[in-house]
């Protein structure tokens, strides 16, 4: 998973700080090795036909094999992400091909860690909207993220750079209500600077950011968040978040409310409920509210039942229309460096007088990194 | 092209930082080693079920990513040690306390649960059912969604050492909509729209589970048979009577049903399946609570 998005139940295993893991303290990008060595020991199966033990695994964690083969102060990675995604199974049923991710990663680290560069380049493939004359104009290699960590003690992160935009919780599926509809999907990562503060039992990070520095200056957006995170107890992470920026053709503000519990070993519930206002240039404001609901429960190690409730409406507080995602599969991972996942999402859209019967879509996902 | 120098710039900037030395590491690289070599050993000591807890605790040789996060590790749902207890321990490697706190677990194991046990539920409910107003040999398709609460008492009975069976059922209230089936986008032909009608009834079904672990998580099957009854309206069209069918309705369910702990006597619940049709997801999500 070196450059996968986080996976947020990994508190199911006692792990509620996303920078345990990452480079990140908010989770996706690269693994650390400790990350890696939880993904090869904890997160995946144990290798079919394999005798190593779960120390050898770890070991042999790194990026094309053992972790001490690079030194301690470079670190690769490199990720794949497609899926098959067969749409509207009842009715038309059209199935298509996404490659929806190809990274590669350079990490270089001080000895004592205090300092890491981190660089990720990544194909874009050109959006589905475009006109196809204006394609040419679009860069496919571009940056993911970049940019470096200074940690200034034990419990304050610096981080100055491209980077993810600090805000409610992050998983891999980019077209989550909560992700969608905050405009914080795969493509919306921002330049500025990110403070991580970690008084125990809090998280507090706030970022400070000015837009993607690589679009053009109108549709930049600037401004920051804020995120405070608690750790309730062992096993329950709650936190709340606020975010206010500004381009030329709107401005936005949003709100939510995230948990990450666990429920027994390897079991875990990810919450977030939230509002987004939008304010456009005409003056015209909107307000939409999100849930987000995802418990994963573990089958074997390496094997989750995962099943994701959504909840999206344009109007807040109103009944008018509604949009809800039921989303149940299965997420496997036989080895380290391989994750599979089947899901069936079913759509459904209520409001205007209008009741529709279910979309139902199949997932196939194949996830594989170095 | 100012943009690619800078981020250059940044790049080359953080290869100068390679030199800077910062505190040492909370672990020295020796002991991580000799940590690691010590694992397999304990391992062999230890019950193939702490294999897992094992592990982790020897990994934490790599404690310098942690950043000071406390982890509880922990076995049967038994809380073992914090990585602050293996790091501050002296005297012995992670997993020796690991082995050592297992052990003593072992003696102190909680009884095997109960082999009958009964439970209440209370759950948000969202089922979609097919209808369709008749009059004469008219017949328009009409697409329903219920939205509501439901209340239900269960009773299991141990199968084996993995499995429960029981019985589950209860009583429903909830709010319904009601709209002409358009099948996508096109516009509905018929005008027949309700909304917050009430739907109520009773359900009951038999249900097994599969039990993973001791921490009382369950996957299993719930098959109610479902009597839903409802106060919507008949439209009439001139001389024409149309009648919602049907309505009452005696329906069977499937449901794919997850449970997972909260604390020893409650648990989060969600079941995803079919009512009457395959053609729409139905689902519940709630508590359970063990009386």
């Amino acid at each position: 998973m070196p450059q996968a998005w986080s996976y947020p139940s990994t508190i199911s295993h006692g792990y509620a700080a996303c920078a345990t893991c990452h480079y990140n303290p908010y989770g996706n990008g690269p693994l650390t090795d400790y990350g890696r060595a939880l993904s090869a020991t904890v997160m995946s199966a144990r290798p079919p036909f394999s005798r190593a033990t779960d120390e050898e695994l770890a070991e042999n964690s790194g990026f094309l094999g053992r972790q001490d083969r690079l030194p301690d102060w470079l670190r690769f990675g490199a990720s794949f992400r497609g899926m098959v995604y067969a749409s509207d199974l009842t009715r038309k049923g059209q199935s298509r091909f996404i490659p929806m991710q190809l990274e590669a990663t350079a990490i270089y680290q001080s000895k004592s860690r205090n300092h890491q560069v981190v660089a990720t380049m990544g194909y874009a493939p050109d959006p589905a909207t475009t006109p196809t004359a204006k394609r040419s104009r679009i860069p496919n290699l571009i940056s993911r993220e970049h940019y470096w960590s200074y940690r200034a003690s034990r419990n304050i992160t610096l981080l100055s750079g491209l980077v993810d935009t600090a805000f409610g919780t992050r998983v891999p599926d980019h077209i989550a209500v909560h992700r969608k509809y905050t405009s914080l999907a795969q493509n919306d990562q921002t330049h500025g600077v990110l403070l991580y503060w970690t008084p125990k039992p809090w998280q507090v990070g706030f970022h400070l950011f000015l837009g993607n520095l690589y679009q053009k200056s109108a549709l930049r957006h600037k401004g920051g968040s804020l995120i405070l995170e608690r750790l309730i107890n062992d096993r329950w992470m709650l936190g709340t978040s606020l975010l206010h920026s500004k381009n030329d053709y709107r401005t936005r503000q949003m709100l939510a409310v995230h948990s990450r519990s666990r429920h027994g070993e390897g079991n875990a519930v990810l919450a977030e409920i939230g509002l987004v206002r939008n304010r456009s240039a005409d003056a015209t404001v909107s307000l939409a509210n999100y849930i987000f609901l995802q418990p994963s429960l573990e089958l074997a190690r390496g094997l989750q039942f995962l099943t994701t409730f959504e909840y999206y409406t344009t109007k807040a507080f109103e009944s008018e229309e509604r949009f809800f995602r039921v989303t149940p599969g299965i997420q496997y991972f036989p080895m380290q460096r391989v994750e599979f996942r089947f899901e069936l999402q079913t759509s459904r859209y209520l409001g205007q007088g209008v009741v529709n019967g279910d979309i139902y879509s199949l997932m196939s996902q194949v996830h594989l990194w170095l | 092209m100012a943009l690619r120098f800078a981020s250059a710039v940044l790049v080359f900037l953080g290869l100068l930082h390679f030199a800077a030395f910062g505190r040492n590491p909370d672990v020295p690289t020796k002991t991580c080693r000799i940590y690691r070599k010590q694992g397999n050993k304990w391992k062999a000591l230890t019950p193939k079920s702490a294999t897992k807890v094992l592990s982790q605790a020897t990994l934490i040789r790599s404690i310098r990513p942690l950043k000071g996060e406390r982890v509880t590790f922990e076995w049967k749902g038994i809380s073992l040690a914090t990585t602050q207890d293996c790091i501050k321990s002296e005297t012995a490697p992670p997993p020796a306390i690991i082995h050592s706190q297992v052990q003593t677990a072992a003696h102190s194991e909680p009884k095997p649960a109960a082999k009958k046990s009964a439970a209440i539920a209370l759950s948000l409910f969202n089922w979609h059912e097919p209808l369709s107003l008749t009059s004469g040999s008219d017949t328009y398709e009409l697409s329903s969604s219920h939205f509501g609460f439901l209340f239900d008492w269960g009773m299991d009975w141990r199968l084996g050492h993995s499995w429960l069976w029981g019985f589950r059922g209860g009583a429903f209230f909830g709010m319904s909509e009601i709209a002409e089936e358009t099948g996508g986008s096109t516009a509905p032909s018929l005008q027949y729209r309700l909304k917050g009608a009430t739907v109520f009834g009773a359900l009951v079904g038999p249900q097994i589970h599969y039990f993973f672990g001791k921490q009382d998580s369950q996957l299993g099957f719930w098959i109610p048979i479902t009597a839903r009854f409802s106060d919507w309206p008949n439209p009439t069209e001139g001389s024409k009577i149309y009648a919602v069918d049907p309505s009452p309705a005696v329906f069977l369910g499937l449901f794919a049903d997850v449970q997972m702990p909260i604390t020893e006597k409650s648990a989060i619940t969600f079941s995803t399946g079919f009512t009457r049709s395959f053609k729409n997801l139905s689902w519940m999500l709630g508590t359970k609570l063990k009386i």
